[in-house]
């Protein structure tokens, strides 16, 4: 697969993606004091297990919002042992736990705004589901220079299974 | 408890030899030798190196060379593996870095056996190619393979010269030789009979002793054996 795919011509990433994504891997490598990037992720994987599992609430999205932020926070120094450029997991994890974080984030802004419970989103204090406000996708973006994340919405187009009340 | 992890450390772009080093690590007897690793990368290392994807025996990515046997990091409970635990990489295969090799040989080996069902002809019924019990259960020990590389690695002929196709291709080759519904047995067993395939294995099942799902390796090499006796190829 490897040499089928040297054969396909890719195509070029965009300037400014590539130079953001360089941008972060140069600033990583350079840093020196901060905390371990496993450190981040495990409070990180604790608060939203604990905050942002199926069952949820305002007061618990709400400290999770709060609690993705200073992780974000102490997140802007991270210490990377590996310098080299061959196989750099320590670099990758680094790299990854910013992804994490943005995930995190579109997440539990989602389901702060989201007042209805609807499959694995079950919201204890809006117990049923709303189709009249909320049959709809949401979508989260943030603005490019590390803005707050926007949440905008699209319809649902309904095909072979309408939305039913689960009675089982 | 308290472990001593020793771990064969070789990143080729420091270092002009791989080296050990020591980490002293705290355990339970139910952790796995993989969270040894992940408390030394995580927490004490970084620049600690080894693959890894789904850590629960399946995706076959963390086989090394454990306590001088090779096994998947993510299934050796250190109750099994003790106080002082040695870690390096799996043998035969050139280290990319620390407990990492390039597995790239083996997936041509493994490619060269034309590891997928081949039949080009419509079913009988126009649907689906039945199969008896009896005809499932040739190839259900050899479906098993997660391509970890474990037995590979740790056959003497393959260590002595890197291009025998080694167990793992064989067994691979044996899921779909013995598979009822296959069309490509005859170039398949051709391809086993070339000299640096079936033959040059010497019966010494490190292979079996490797597996970490229990397939019987040597006797799949050798029903392939068989098999190209009875197509009758030379």
């Amino acid at each position: 697969m490897a040499s089928d795919l040297a054969e396909l011509p890719a195509p070029a990433p965009d300037p400014e993606a590539e130079a953001s994504v360089q941008g972060s891997i140069s600033s990583l490598l350079a840093g020196s004091d901060g905390e371990r990037p496993a450190v981040i992720r495990a409070e990180l994987q604790e608060v939203m297990f604990a905050n942002c599992g199926v069952y949820r609430t305002h007061e618990l999205l709400a400290d999770a919002r709060d609690a993705v932020a200073s992780l974000r926070e102490r997140a802007a120094h991270l210490r990377v042992d590996d310098r080299g450029c061959r196989y750099n997991t320590d670099l990758a994890e680094a790299l990854e736990l910013g992804f994490l974080l943005d995930c995190a984030e579109a997440t539990v802004a989602s389901a702060l705004a989201r007042t209805e419970s609807r499959g694995g989103h079950a919201r204890d204090d809006f117990p049923d589901r709303d189709d009249a406000a909320w049959l709809k996708h949401t979508f989260a973006t943030r603005a490019p220079e590390g803005g707050k994340i926007a949440l905008s919405y699209k319809p649902v187009t309904i095909t072979k299974f309408e939305p039913k009340a689960r009675t089982y | 408890m308290d472990v001593t992890l020793r771990i064969r450390r070789y990143n080729p772009e420091l270092d002009d030899e791989p080296h050990w080093e020591e980490y002293a690590v705290e355990a339970e007897p139910t952790d796995r030798v993989l969270d040894l690793l992940h408390q030394v990368k995580w927490y004490q290392d970084g620049t600690l190196t080894f693959r890894r994807s789904c850590a629960h025996g399946v995706c076959g990515s963390d086989a090394m060379l454990i306590n001088g046997r090779n096994r998947l990091a993510c299934e050796y409970l250190v109750g099994d593996a003790g106080t002082d635990i040695s870690v390096e990489a799996i043998r035969g295969m050139a280290v990319v870095k620390d407990l990492l090799v390039d597995m790239e040989p083996f997936w041509e080996s493994y490619r060269s056996v034309k590891p997928y069902l081949v039949n080009d002809e419509v079913p009988a019924d126009g649907k689906e190619r039945r199969q008896t019990q009896a005809e499932r259960e040739r190839f259900e020990d050899t479906s098993r393979c997660i391509l970890c590389a474990a037995c590979t690695a740790s056959c003497p002929v393959f260590w002595a010269d890197q291009n025998y196709v080694g167990p793992a291709a064989i067994v691979n080759a044996h899921r779909f030789i013995v598979d009822s519904r296959d069309t490509a047995t005859q170039e398949r067993l051709e391809i086993m009979s070339d000299p640096d395939g079936v033959w040059r294995c010497r019966t010494v099942f490190n292979c079996v002793e490797a597996c970490p799902r229990g397939i019987k390796i040597t006797r799949a090499i050798l029903e392939v054996t068989s098999e190209i006796g009875r197509a009758g190829i030379r």
